[in-house]
């Protein structure tokens, strides 16, 4: 085992940790910060596939207070109004910094200005972006910032579990794996920051990267950190189907709707006018995606279990000019959007419940933060799109500066090295490679697909932590993988493991949850219920038991009968 | 846990191992789908004949860059590969040049990355603190011109494609030219032309010959051959006025 000592790690490597290394430094040039990326930093994580753009107030006509209540009622008024408020007042200053500091340019109107454009839920257009791949410009100027500040930073080292002191109640570092030598590392550190990104991965169909595990989630949840709004999951209404590859699954953005797309299903009928006849396909991502799982379960789905997004009739000039780089993907599958129907599917995308976090981005553990899709609350139970992008930049960026502060105030804990050596015993291994870690993992994911996903009930979320118990007592039957360096079964292991947590988190928040709301669509209770305006809170007790607790939606600036609107009682 | 029911015919992988497997190794690889990448083969292999096979892949979308190879002699992104697009049985798959092979398909990525901080690629910005957005017009001949330059994924391909060119010693990288080229251009950078000082010998030295071969195999069509063009120019200007 290697050990350090730093004054601050960033375990992940997109946009949430990258801004805060940035801003951790900038507040603090002398202090020691080390991000550590489970894969190659800016190149794994989501942040660089974001297509639509980042919502932001930049117009005399639009307000912080019309952003707020898109936010509000997207989210089924269950959002922390604390975080969301952050939110949306802070996205003004980091498009600045971004573009005045950091050289993102985002597409312009003819004569210079800011080109703004509306996604789904908004009232306004106020969605900035390049092109429709958005992501690429914001994580490349991102990086080269964080590089030329000469942050240093790990390759392909990935969060293994947080080291807390004797009192449990403070993280004083991680222990981490370098996944090429094997090696793990022991991490003393006076802040630590879990930017990992969510757990979309669970699910056998997915647009987030691969690579993703919910690594932070469940480290947090093992630590013992309180979380919240853990049944909340997004799925985006069209991925696309390409049988039998990796692709399948990724997102066309959902611009394409925006702009007047049409759903059909394999009869060719135009569906959604049996679910939201007002807002037809530019209904919320909640609403479209259980749409479409319906038709597919109700038997009107294509044979590869999808439906149609057609665009045909919007003409390739205008697909050219406003959805280059979607245009392109679908070539590359052999569909050309000007004369072809795109089959596509709901695909997990976002998480939005995680670590309860406050303003500050502190949790409930001291010395340790949380942003990005790593933290819940901001979102409530949807988000809508253009806000997870503006999430991780303001989020990272305020996670930066409170470490810098805690970093002033406080010293570093000691390691606890009982725990130390538990975590490093556990983790040694023999096995050579098998396969079988691999195949546990797919299994994991087909399940919270079928049960945990876009459609629930009583029956399906009982079934799943019976399963997820099977699955995880044959992943510790098997005999712990060696860390030569390359063998992928360890790192499997631990990804099943982390998923499996996160997947019992859901699971339990849902069915506590007896109604349906957002995202979270129960098929037994398929009412909205206002004495669900609360929020689940959970953690992970010393004895390993789960307790999840309900606490009202503190309303500290807006109440329901304020925003009752027609997000409140979903159809 | 062989599947091959969806098979509609198959293709032979030659894979450049690493370590002790070594050599050159060949898939039988079911193609599932005319659609299916040379990424899906490569994840094939990993499911269903050896669980060990080392490459790299993020975003599947040809948006990250990770899983730069060389397939049949050629720089490119195994997830925008198709099998069918050689119309050959086998597909020779390699590790980039010019980078330290890690495992298998996987190279090191640090050198890659270190040159782009030694070119300090990133914008001094000339107003920081500034709490409005830059009139852009996108028509501009400058605008223009850094437009076509920008979009680049920080795949190292370009490094691979021209390892074995004679280059000046330890050079920056057309990555990083073509990226400083942009931030010369840049109205709100406070450095501009000063950027290539010592990086001139490296422009004078690199073939325009290379940077088309780089241009050609670029994922992300960046014109590198046009960007060394213009630092050419940059060059013969800052030896003029230096």
């Amino acid at each position: 085992m290697e050990s350090f000592t730093c004054d601050i790690l960033i375990i992940g490597g997109g946009g949430a940790a990258l801004f805060a290394a940035i801003h951790a430094h900038d507040s603090a040039p002398d202090l020691n910060i080390v991000v550590a990326s489970k894969g190659l930093f800016a190149k794994s994580g989501c942040t660089r596939m974001v297509q639509g753009g980042y919502n932001v107030v930049l117009q005399a006509e639009d307000s912080f207070d019309k952003h707020y209540d898109d936010t509000i009622r997207g989210g089924s008024l269950i959002n922390n109004q604390e975080l969301a408020w952050t939110l949306v007042t802070q996205a003004p200053k980091r498009v600045f910094e971004m573009e005045n500091s950091f050289g993102c340019t985002f597409d312009r109107n003819a004569d210079g200005t800011i080109h703004q454009r509306a996604l789904a839920g908004q009232s306004f257009n106020r969605t900035i972006h390049r092109g429709d791949l958005t992501g690429i410009e914001i994580i490349s100027r991102l990086a080269e910032q964080v590089l030329v500040r000469n942050i240093e930073m790990l390759n392909e080292v990935r969060g293994v579990d947080l080291l807390l002191d004797s009192s449990g109640q403070s993280v004083t570092g991680a222990l981490l794996l370098d996944q090429h030598s094997g090696k793990l590392i022991a991490v003393h550190a006076t802040a630590v920051l879990l930017a990992t990104g969510g757990a979309a991965p669970l699910y056998r169909i997915t647009a987030a990267s691969l690579e993703k595990s919910g690594d932070g989630l469940s480290m947090a949840y093992r630590a013992g950190a309180e979380f919240v709004d853990m049944e909340m999951m997004q799925f985006h209404p069209t991925g696309l189907i390409v049988d039998g590859s990796l692709l399948n699954g990724t997102v066309l953005e959902e611009g394409l709707r925006g702009a007047g797309g049409h759903l059909l299903n394999a009869n060719y009928e135009r569906y959604m006018g049996r679910y939201d006849p007002e807002k037809m396909e530019r209904s919320t991502r909640d609403r479209v995606s259980r749409s479409g799982m319906m038709e597919i379960r109700s038997g009107r789905g294509t044979a590869s279990e999808g439906v149609y997004l057609d665009v045909r009739h919007l003409g390739k000039e205008f697909l050219l000019k406003s959805s280059p780089g979607m245009y392109e993907r679908c070539l590359t599958v052999g569909t050309d959007m000007e004369t072809d129907l795109i089959e596509v599917t709901p695909t997990a995308h976002f998480q939005m419940g995680g670590v309860r976090i406050d303003r500050e981005c502190q949790t409930s553990l001291n010395g340790l933060f949380a942003a990005g899709e790593d933290a819940g609350g901001v979102h409530g139970a949807n988000r809508l799109g253009g806000n997870g992008v503006a999430e991780s930049m303001v989020f990272g960026a305020v996670a930066g500066e409170t470490m810098a502060k805690h970093v002033n105030k406080n010293s570093r804990a000691p390691i606890n090295s009982d725990q130390l050596n538990r975590l490093c015993a556990r983790l040694h291994g023999s096995s050579d490679v098998t396969g079988e870690p691999y195949r546990l993992k797919s299994k994991l994911r087909s399940l919270s697909w079928e049960h945990l996903g876009i459609l629930r009930d009583s029956q399906g979320l009982d079934c799943v932590e019976q399963e997820l118990n099977l699955i995880e007592s044959e992943l510790n039957n098997l005999p712990m993988p060696n860390h030569r360096g390359g063998n992928p079964d360890l790192q499997e292991r631990l990804d099943a493991e982390n998923l499996i947590d996160v997947a019992r988190l859901i699971a339990a928040a849902a069915k506590l949850r007896e109604e349906s709301r957002g995202s979270h669509f129960r098929e037994d209770f398929p009412e909205s219920d206002d004495r669900y305006l609360v929020n689940f809170y959970q953690r992970r007790e010393t004895d390993g038991s789960m307790t999840t607790e309900s606490r009202p939606v503190d309303f500290t600036r807006r109440t329901p009968d304020v925003l009752l609107g027609e997000t409140l009682i979903p159809t | 846990m062989k599947n091959h029911a969806t098979l509609n015919g198959s293709v032979t992988l030659e894979i450049t191992r690493s370590g002790s497997v070594g050599g050159k190794q060949r898939f039988e690889v079911p193609v599932p789908s005319k659609h299916a990448r040379v990424l899906d083969a490569l994840n094939w292999v990993r499911e269903n004949e050896d669980p060990s096979l080392g490459f790299r892949f993020a975003c599947r979308v040809g948006m990250c860059g990770t899983c730069a190879v060389i397939i049949n002699d050629r720089e490119a992104l195994a997830c925008q590969t198709t099998l069918g697009k050689f119309g050959e049985r086998t597909i020779r798959i390699e590790p980039l040049r010019g980078l330290p092979v890690q495992h298998d398909l996987i190279v090191d990525m640090q050198p890659f990355f270190s040159n782009l901080a030694r070119a300090e690629a990133g914008l001094k910005p000339r107003e920081p603190h500034s709490n409005k957005l830059s009139i852009i017009p996108p028509a501009s001949n400058k605008r223009t011109t850094i437009e076509a330059h920008n979009g680049c994924i920080t795949c190292g391909a370009c490094v691979s494609a021209i390892a074995d060119q004679l280059q000046s010693s330890d050079p920056v990288g057309l990555a990083a030219l073509n990226r400083l080229l942009m931030l010369m251009l840049e109205e709100r950078d406070s450095i501009g032309a000063e950027r290539l000082g010592e990086f001139i010998e490296e422009v004078q030295t690199l073939s325009l010959q290379a940077a088309e071969h780089a241009e050609s195999i670029c994922p992300a069509d960046i014109p590198l051959s046009s960007a060394l063009e213009q630092l050419k120019s940059f060059a013969a200007n800052y030896g003029d006025n230096g």
